[in-house]
């Protein structure tokens, strides 16, 4: 069966580049524009990863990190942040709130599904 | 606390222009931050350069404007600046100007907001197009690696199956060529009986002859016993006319056995030289196939290299459209930038609103807020040394596992 991966970002090329990449690897994409949308999609599905942007409108990274690390179905999906912030300060709280990995941007597809296949393994 | 502090960060780096490093207050720093917007446009891509140049040239008519309407306690702030202030003319009351600044700065505001959506838009349009192509490429790329299955040189091919085909035909071909032979053999059979009979008949015959003789002989000694012989010379008469009809029958035998073996040696002979005829044609046949499987074979073996070719090729794309798709992530970071660019907008449009002078902390305000706004390293970067964006060595592409 195929793994599920929720894609987070209010870019809709970043959402597009993302899902294609994982698409052609043979997993299957949600995706959602901002925190407030990711949770809506959630929803209690089965998720096996979660990669999200951190700035956005209406919820960012972080916040979406903490609400969905909060939620007892969530608590151990891997999450990554995929971000043009690579700011150390912004790192250690993703970190600190339980992000897997944090990869800033641009992403190159090798290394999406690298980082993807390892934290699936 | 960013690196922001009051007169140390625009003038003092090393590289800035000399002509531009001596000048100071507030007015320099106005036009030090105009310039670090240009500066920061310059890594975007060339519309955008383009685009924000004439952002800078309409802020600095703006500037140009507001100082030399400036009058009184304004006009005083920028009194010992060592930069030639524009003469106060009398070209517009302060409040046209202000209408006519506010105006401009929404305008500004709109054309890169404009600008900032068609190139999300195309961008994404762009994704999806390759997107398209990407996954057409792929599709056609496994026709042809099906094809090329079909074609290699297993036991499973086309060439291999047309091969055997081609064998089953020739072993029936050889088979009928057998069953022929077969048939010459029992026709020459019955020739051999017919010969054997014929023989047999003639012997009849010559019996025949004899008793006929011996039944003339019998007649004449008849004859000569006179009048006691006379029964026996009827006898004599009877067997030679036997005798007569037994040797005209073995004659008429000997003839239709004649005809027999002649139409039996004509068909052998038709049957002969069908035998050698079909001999040749499986001969030609195992010929012509060998060579029509030699070409095939020759076919598809040149077959199986333009698709491997093909394969190679299409992978090739199908990299390259994967990379390209990849770097339409610019699209991301220059839509931020230009964000950034508009909201600095905005605040001078409000500080111009607000009708009062614009002060050295006004500027580094807003200076504080653009740099507070970034979430690029290499924005960052560029906004401390205000230097060309081609200089610096941004390193993206990092991956951090916790």
């Amino acid at each position: 069966m195929s793994k599920t991966i929720l894609v987070v970002d209010d870019s809709a090329s970043i959402r597009q580049v993302a899902r294609m990449t994982l698409v052609g690897e043979g997993y299957e994409v949600l995706d959602a524009c901002d925190g407030v949308e990711a949770l809506k999609q959630l929803n209690g599905k089965k998720v096996h990863l979660i990669i999200s942007d951190l700035n956005m409108p209406n919820m960012d990274g972080l916040t979406l990190l903490q609400r969905v690390k909060g939620e007892p179905a969530y608590r151990f999906t891997p999450f990554v942040m995929l971000t043009s912030e690579s700011g150390d300060n912004f790192m250690a709280q993703g970190k600190a709130h339980g992000a897997k990995a944090w990869m800033v941007k641009p992403f190159k597809a090798e290394q999406l599904l690298m980082t993807v296949s390892r934290l699936l393994a | 606390m960013l690196g922001l502090a009051r007169g140390q960060l625009w003038t003092t780096q090393p590289g800035y222009p000399a002509e531009v490093a001596p000048i100071s207050g507030p007015r320099a720093q106005h036009m030090v931050l105009i310039l670090f917007l240009l500066s920061t446009a310059a890594s975007l891509v060339h519309w955008t350069m383009l685009f924000t140049a004439a952002v800078l040239l309409f802020t600095l008519r703006l500037q140009k404007a507001a100082f030399s309407c400036c009058r009184g306690p304004q006009l005083q702030v920028y009194a010992g600046d060592t930069v030639e202030d524009a003469p106060v003319s009398a070209l517009t009351s302060g409040a046209e100007t202000v209408a006519a600044q506010n105006l401009l700065f929404d305008t500004l505001v709109a054309q890169l907001g404009h600008g900032k959506q068609l190139g999300d838009q195309s961008v994404n349009r762009l994704v999806e197009d390759f997107n398209l192509l990407f996954i057409s490429v792929r599709e056609s790329m496994q026709l042809a690696q099906s094809a090329a299955k079909r074609f290699e040189p297993d036991s499973d091919s086309f060439a291999a199956k047309t091969e055997v085909s081609l064998a089953q035909v020739l072993q029936m071909l050889q088979q009928a060529l057998a069953r022929k032979t077969l048939l010459l053999e029992s026709n020459q059979q019955v020739a051999q009986a017919a010969s054997a009979l014929k023989h047999q008949t003639e012997i009849i015959q010559r019996i025949s002859k004899e008793i006929t003789l011996l039944s003339l002989n019998a007649s004449i000694e008849a004859a000569r016993a006179g009048e006691a012989g006379r029964g026996f010379s009827v006898v004599a008469e009877r067997v030679r006319e036997l005798s007569d009809t037994t040797s005209q029958a073995a004659s008429d035998i000997i003839s239709r056995m004649q005809t027999l073996m002649q139409a039996i040696a004509g068909s052998s002979g038709q049957l002969q030289s069908s035998g050698e005829l079909d001999e040749q044609l499986m001969a030609d046949a195992n010929q012509h196939i060998g060579s029509v499987m030699s070409g095939l074979t020759d076919m598809t073996n040149e077959l199986c290299g333009t698709i491997g070719q093909l394969e190679k090729t299409q992978s090739q794309v199908q990299d390259k459209l994967q990379d390209a798709i990849t770097d339409f992530q610019f699209q991301d970071r220059v839509s931020q930038r230009l964000s950034h660019i508009v909201t600095v907008l905005q605040q001078l449009q409000q500080l111009h609103l607000s009708g009062t002078a614009i002060t050295l902390s006004d500027v580094e305000q807003i200076a504080v807020n653009l740099y507070q706004s970034y979430t690029m390293q290499d924005e960052r970067e560029l906004h401390k040394a205000a230097r060309p964006a081609e200089s610096l060595q941004h390193s993206p592409q990092d991956i951090t596992f916790f």
